[in-house]
């Protein structure tokens, strides 16, 4: 069998003062993140000699159609898959008021999305925020 | 969210009117400076923790829809050789960080720091381990067979629909409804003397506590009885203290150091205790052949011991001339269980005694520079590691009287007597000498050298030699010993002031990566027949032993015999507004001298940034970065009944 995994992760910042006592500046960064198992093959073989992994049991208990079910085994691999996406963004303004006091503003963004929710259920999440703040130098 | 504004609005007011009323110092006869910045957060959604996962907000701390403080403030003052320095940040009870520095004119120095945060927790909600077969008979005197579970809850065993197989897994979260996170801080001190009349002699204490609070998962299984896994809520409290006295002299060409840590942990976490299942046997007169199950009562679990260790270390330093420095140290260490001293008890980790590991080791290091273009660095380390034995009481179960249609003897195809009793052996034939798979040698010796071939270019290369030889490496069926040899080449190509080159190229051979041998079924791809239904109970040569277990002759390992690992990185900067870095990376691993398939293992990253500062008012950064791996194995699951 395979197992594979692969991230791509994009960043962005930037920062821009117009003034000498105005700032500006921006955060950005996007992840998608993937795994999964592939060429699981379980087939119909014999593992202890005289009985077959499928032998079928149908006749001694019809709940039980085989000793065990290579379909159900090779199926594994489609719930073992994990496919997310990250996305985090932050946006800040600075004033300085003075040579001593300054004003800040900060907004938060970040949202996380699962496209293979199974083991953990659903995991999706958004999120925001706003920070703001005075500062005083002395 | 209008309070968070009002409160904002007020104090930016009340920081002007403080902005005015601070006393003035000339900027150049300040002793001190720092800032003070008081604002609040506000999240403008409601997180439903227990629905929305922890994934995206793993280390956010603050998640209700509500405003909190956000405090920082730094401050330093210098004056005359005395300095102190402080800074903090607090966002909420489990989001902060403080530090301290008081410097008294170079003698004596104090330092402190303090951190906390919260790590959100997943919680494992185990639906998807869920399957049973059902059986197809109502249990009887004669074919006991399967296992209750009570699916609808109502109470009442409805045979066909709820007595599952032993064949089957099934789970019981008994925390459904909580949400796991752990507080973790960190608090770190220092005192260092130098004392000015013995130059070069320094003496320092630092303490280091460490702590994890909160709620976590804690799971265990059933086995032989239905794979039941049951999970529950357990409370976490756990602290470390790191005690390190040290005292170091600098006499110039010669520098000793010694230094001692004692580490306690110690584990206040709640104590798990369940009950596991009973056996279900799958047929009549099946003997249990268990260490445990539900008749023992409640067993615990998710442990983790109290633990101690003192550690010694003494390095050395002697520049022998202005081309040649030696460098040597040596590490004894003494690790224990302090939980292993309760009365004797196998079933639960008792062993009259607190079991210790100790390491012993001696390392040293010779460089040498030849010449301007030509250095070398020569180095050895010897350790070694011992463990202490454990004498393990296998649990002797005894077949119970009043065996299904009275039969109570061997002729009958049942027995009271002890696991092997009719074979001739003796209780306590399976108690066993535990010897630990910790009892290591490990030896390393290598040397590197750099190499300036011309301006602009740096080769550097080297080769060491790793041994690791295992004492009783046939009780745990590993190899003997593993011999590694890794050869590494690199360089440094400045091509002009704007572009310069790093690439390296590392190989690793292995002979005997650990490895598991009688891991897996016969690597020629027979296997032993099936016993089938037993005859005599006690007929061991229709048991699992001869039959499953001792069938699994062929050797597995996921540490690679060979590794070839490439890198290269770059860095262009054609104007000073402008500079790009690249880098990439490919790592193949492989073993081949395991039985059954082969493995390897593909792992690739690359990625490139670039900043760009066209003037004083703008900057900018973009950045990417990939990551791909692939691992080619064998699966390899276990297929018998229970």
């Amino acid at each position: 069998m395979d197992y594979r995994t692969e991230a791509h992760t994009f960043t962005a910042v930037a920062t821009y003062n117009p003034l000498a006592a105005l700032g500006i500046n921006a955060n950005f960064s996007y992840t998608t993140g993937r795994g999964n198992i592939m060429d699981f093959k379980f087939e119909s073989m014999n593992p202890t000699g005289d009985v077959k992994l499928d032998l079928d049991t149908s006749a001694v208990n019809p709940n039980q159609p085989y000793l065990y079910d290579v379909a159900y085994l090779n199926g594994i691999a489609d719930y073992s898959n994990l496919d997310f996406t990250q996305m985090d963004f932050t946006l800040g303004l600075s004033y300085a008021v003075t040579k001593d006091i300054g004003l800040g503003l900060n907004y938060y963004y970040t949202d996380f999305e699962d496209d293979e929710p199974y083991v953990y259920g659903e995991q999706d999440v958004t999120i925001h925020s706003l920070m703001g703040f005075v500062t005083l130098n002395f | 969210m209008n309070m968070v504004i009002r409160l904002f609005v007020i104090i930016a007011l009340l920081a002007l009117t403080m902005g005015r009323a601070v006393p003035s110092f000339s900027e150049d006869e300040k002793p001190y400076e720092g800032s003070i910045s008081i604002g609040g957060i506000w999240v403008m959604d409601d997180i439903d923790t227990n629905e929305d996962g922890a994934k995206g907000t793993e280390y956010n701390s603050v998640l209700d829809n509500t405003g909190y403080w956000d405090l920082k403030g730094e401050f330093s003052w210098e004056q005359d050789g005395y300095s102190f320095k402080a800074d903090g940040h607090y966002q909420f009870v489990d989001d902060q960080e403080y530090g301290a520095m008081l410097d008294l004119k170079r003698i004596l120095r104090l330092k402190t720091d303090y951190s906390r945060f919260l790590h959100r927790l997943d919680h494992d909600e185990l639906a998807n381990l869920e399957a049973h077969i059902f059986s197809n008979t109502d249990p009887g005197p004669s074919a006991p067979k399967g296992f209750f579970v009570d699916m609808n809850g109502d109470g009442t065993n409805n045979k066909n629909q709820e007595i599952v197989g032993s064949a089957a897994v099934y789970h019981t979260d008994r925390g459904f409804d909580d949400e796991y996170d752990i507080m973790r801080s960190e608090w770190n001190n220092k005192a260092e003397l130098m004392i000015p009349q013995i130059p070069g002699l320094k003496l320092s204490f630092a303490h280091r506590y460490e702590e994890r609070k909160g709620l976590d998962q804690a799971r265990t299984m059933s086995k032989c009885s239905a794979c039941h896994v049951v999970a529950d809520s357990k409370s976490i409290d756990e602290e470390t203290n790191d005690y390190m006295p040290k005292v170091s002299f600098d006499a110039g060409n010669f520098v000793v150091e010694y230094s001692y840590l004692h580490r306690d942990f110690d584990d206040r976490s709640e104590d798990m205790m369940v009950t596991y299942n009973n056996l279900a046997p799958t047929h009549a007169l099946f003997t249990n052949r268990l260490q445990f199950d539900g008749t023992t009562g409640a067993l615990p679990y998710a442990k983790t011991p109290d633990s101690e260790k003192d550690a010694h270390t003494v390095k050395a330093k002697w520049n022998i001339n202005k081309h040649n420095i030696v460098t040597a140290a040596f590490v004894y260490s003494e690790s224990t269980n302090k939980n292993t001293d309760d009365p004797y008890d196998v079933l639960t980790g008792g062993f009259d005694d607190e079991l210790e590991m100790e390491s012993t080791s001696v390392m040293a290091r010779w460089h040498s520079k030849i010449n301007r273009k030509f250095s070398i660095n020569i180095f050895g380390k010897y350790q070694t590691i011992e463990n202490d034995d454990v004498y393990v009481d296998v649990v002797d179960r005894v077949n119970p009287s009043g065996a299904p249609g009275g039969a109570v003897t061997l002729a009958d195809g049942y027995a009271t007597s002890t696991l092997g009793a009719e074979e001739g052996l003796a209780t306590g034939h399976w108690d066993f000498e535990r010897k630990s798979g910790y009892e290591l040698d490990l030896t390393t010796l290598g040397f590197d050298v750099s190499w300036r071939l011309m301006r602009g270019i740096t080769l550097r290369g080297g080769y060491e030699f790793h041994y690791e030889d295992r004492e009783y490496a046939e009780k745990h069926h590993v190899p003997d010993d593993t011999t590694e040899h890794t050869f590494k080449l690199d360089g440094d190509w400045r091509v002009d002031h704007t572009l310069k080159f790093r690439f390296g190229y590392k190989l690793q051979l292995v002979d005997d990566p650990y490895a598991l041998e009688e891991a897996v079924c016969a690597p020629d791809g027979s296997y032993g027949a099936y016993g089938g239904p037993p005859g005599s109970l006690y007929d061991y040569s229709r048991s699992y032993d001869p039959r499953i277990y001792s069938q699994r002759v062929g050797t597995r390992s996921n540490q690679p015999e060979t590794t070839h690992e490439f890198t290269l990185k770059a860095n262009w900067m054609p104007m000073t507004m402008l500079s790009t870095n690249f880098y990439a990376k490919y790592k193949m691993a492989e073993n081949d001298d395991v039985d059954g398939n082969s493995w390897e293992q593909d792992t690739y990253s690359l990625g490139m940034s670039l900043v760009f500062t066209p003037n004083e008012k703008v900057s900018f950064m973009a950045g990417y970065d990939y990551f791909n791996d692939k691992y080619e194995s064998m699966y390899c699951i276990a297929i018998y009944d229970g």
